[in-house]
């Protein structure tokens, strides 16, 4: 008996000569064709473009100016010489979305993806894409893969932002013209009494019809008509002989930018608004804010705010120079929001100092305001919302036996929830209380609750 | 020719020995697995990282709608309007206001 291992090592070559014999021929073109493969396998790797030569390449350089069309015809002449380089169309999807074409953007983006599935930074520019397409079902997925991928990279707190905006706004309107309404139902402990002297607890139905136009809707600048009505109906026959009635119509306008990494938003607008009690106009009011937003890290932001208010009342009242309330006010602060929880939570602290110059003497004050305020994304998607507020005023040229100064503390709560993405109900409690030591009189405590519906559209 | 089972069939064993080899295969498996991973990540990394020296060189985050989103704040939706100040028994200066209602006036 042949030794088993011997025999089959004799079948074995017997069938290696055979099998070279008889296919040598027919396999020589096939290892040429695997060896010249092999050979210049680090010249196929070499058809993606670096990202040196990328970042220095003049479509790179027309980008980095802002010329987009440019860039976009720059980064197509490179697929050329580079085909399906995903970063090139990453790019490519970059322009578009800058050019506005976000249709074409998104294209550019999964051509890439396709190519580079792991790309972090391709998946999150498509989301940002998907976001201003409105398509928030598909953005919110790529976002939360990024987050989930690269949570402490630019991508994911970038990422973040964009999830905390999807979660707690509805998705932006791509129309020109939008709208809120808001219908309401409040009862007010400090309602005053009307002449028959009845109780001054009151609730009210009230209607809001806010109706906003964009002139100009780009990215970077905003510029926006605005008009809203405000409405209120009291059961009591006596508090509804108020019937006041609010309008406005006003102007703003937002730019963004980013000035050495930070990002910043100056912003200024205009509103005038007209009150009226029982048909006759009680007065009107001019106003100009002016803002900047500006970045603090990555996770908090702050506003600097002047605003500048002149009223004009129809009647100034028995002297003018001690009672007439027309005049300047002015105020100046600043503002910040600190994120936590993944931007599902905000403590924000304010501070602002006010001056009022009117006709009257009695009108002219100044005062400092702070405010404290933490908001945040409760169980069931509820937004939560809790703030305080305290100022110190003093009359300035108070014509009374005494100097009159106040302090005037509030504290605001309030719980909403979208019912659907257009439609949110919320509830809220709020208390003011205003103290004039040396004119008692003058001080009231003040608390309204309310609900709400608000639709936007 | 050995035979690799003689008799009836010991399921115990049978059982051991199958856990004893799943046990070893999943050792080996598990150092090869984790290496696989390691080789896995290691690509995505680098591409993270270059990814990033790239967009932030093209100033590809300048864009104002993600600046726009740094810039966001807590959800703020009209709230409930309030009547005007005059509700809070305001000074008696005459108005029109104090003259409807006189009593209401401080």
């Amino acid at each position: 008996m042949k030794n088993p291992k011997a025999g089959m090592a004799e079948i074995a070559g017997q069938c290696i000569q055979g099998w070279n014999m008889r296919n040598r021929n027919r396999l020589l073109p096939i290892f040429l064709l695997a060896g010249a493969i092999f050979v210049n396998w680090p010249g196929l790797a070499q058809a993606r473009i670096s990202g040196e030569a990328f970042v220095a390449s003049p479509a790179a350089n027309a980008f980095k100016a802002g010329d987009f069309n440019g860039a976009l015809a720059g980064f197509e002449a490179m697929l050329t010489e580079h085909p399906d380089d995903p970063l090139i169309l990453r790019y490519i999807g970059i322009s578009h979305d800058r050019l506005g074409d976000f249709a074409a953007a998104r294209k550019a983006y999964e051509r890439s993806l396709a190519i580079e599935p792991d790309s972090v930074s391709t998946r999150y520019f498509l989301a940002v894409t998907e976001y201003k397409l409105g398509d928030n079902d598909a953005a919110r997925k790529d976002f939360q893969s990024v987050t989930d991928v690269a949570p402490a990279s630019d991508y994911g707190r970038s990422a973040t932002e964009f999830l905390a905006a999807i979660g707690t706004a509805p998705a932006p309107e791509p129309t020109r013209l939008s709208g809120f309404f808001q219908l309401g139902f409040q009862g007010d402990s400090n309602v005053n009494a009307g002449p028959g002297g009845s109780a001054n607890r009151n609730e009210a139905f009230s209607e809001y019809l806010g109706i906003e136009y964009a002139l100009v809707k780009t990215p970077a600048l905003t510029v926006s008509l605005k008009g809203s009505g405000y409405f209120t109906q009291y059961p009591d026959p006596v508090a509804n002989d108020y019937d006041l009635m609010q309008g406005s119509v006003g102007m703003d306008t937002s730019y963004v930018t980013a000035m050495g990494g930070v990002p910043v938003m100056p912003g200024i607008a205009y509103n005038y608004s007209k009150t009226w009690l029982r048909g006759n106009s009680y007065g009107g009011n001019h106003s100009v804010v002016a803002s900047l937003g500006f970045g603090l890290g990555s996770n908090a932001m702050a506003t600097a705010k002047y605003s500048w208010s002149m009223a004009d009342l129809t009647d100034d009242g028995t002297a003018p120079a001690t009672t007439s309330r027309d005049g300047v006010s002015q105020s100046a602060g600043l503002s910040t929001n600190i994120f936590f929880a993944n931007r599902k939570a905000a403590l924000t602290l304010g501070y602002d100092y006010g001056w009022a110059n009117t006709e009257g003497d009695n009108g002219d004050t100044a005062s400092h305001s702070g405010s404290a305020g933490l908001w945040g994304r409760l169980p069931w998607e509820i937004d939560g919302q809790l703030s305080y507020g305290i100022s110190r005023t003093d009359y300035t040229s108070y014509r009374g036996p005494l100097p009159r100064e106040s302090t005037t503390r509030s504290i605001n709560v309030s719980l909403a929830r979208n019912i659907t993405e257009k439609i949110k109900a919320s509830v809220a409690v709020s208390d003011v209380v205003e103290e004039s030591p040396d004119y008692p009189d003058m001080s009231y405590d003040r608390t309204i609750y309310s609900f709400s519906l608000g639709y936007q559209f | 020719m050995p035979r690799l089972i003689t008799g009836p069939i010991d399921f115990s064993r049978a059982l051991m020995i199958g856990a004893t080899i799943a046990i070893f295969a999943f050792q080996v498996q598990t150092p090869a697995a984790q290496a696989q991973e390691a080789e896995a990540v290691t690509p995505r990394t680098e591409l993270l990282r270059s990814d990033l020296a790239i967009d932030r060189s093209m100033g590809a985050f300048n864009d104002p709608a993600i600046l726009r989103q740094r810039l966001q704040t807590p959800p703020e939706w009209p709230a409930p309007r309030t009547m005007p100040p005059y509700s809070q028994k305001p000074l008696n200066d005459g108005s029109n206001f104090c003259k409807l209602y006189p009593n209401n006036c401080g």
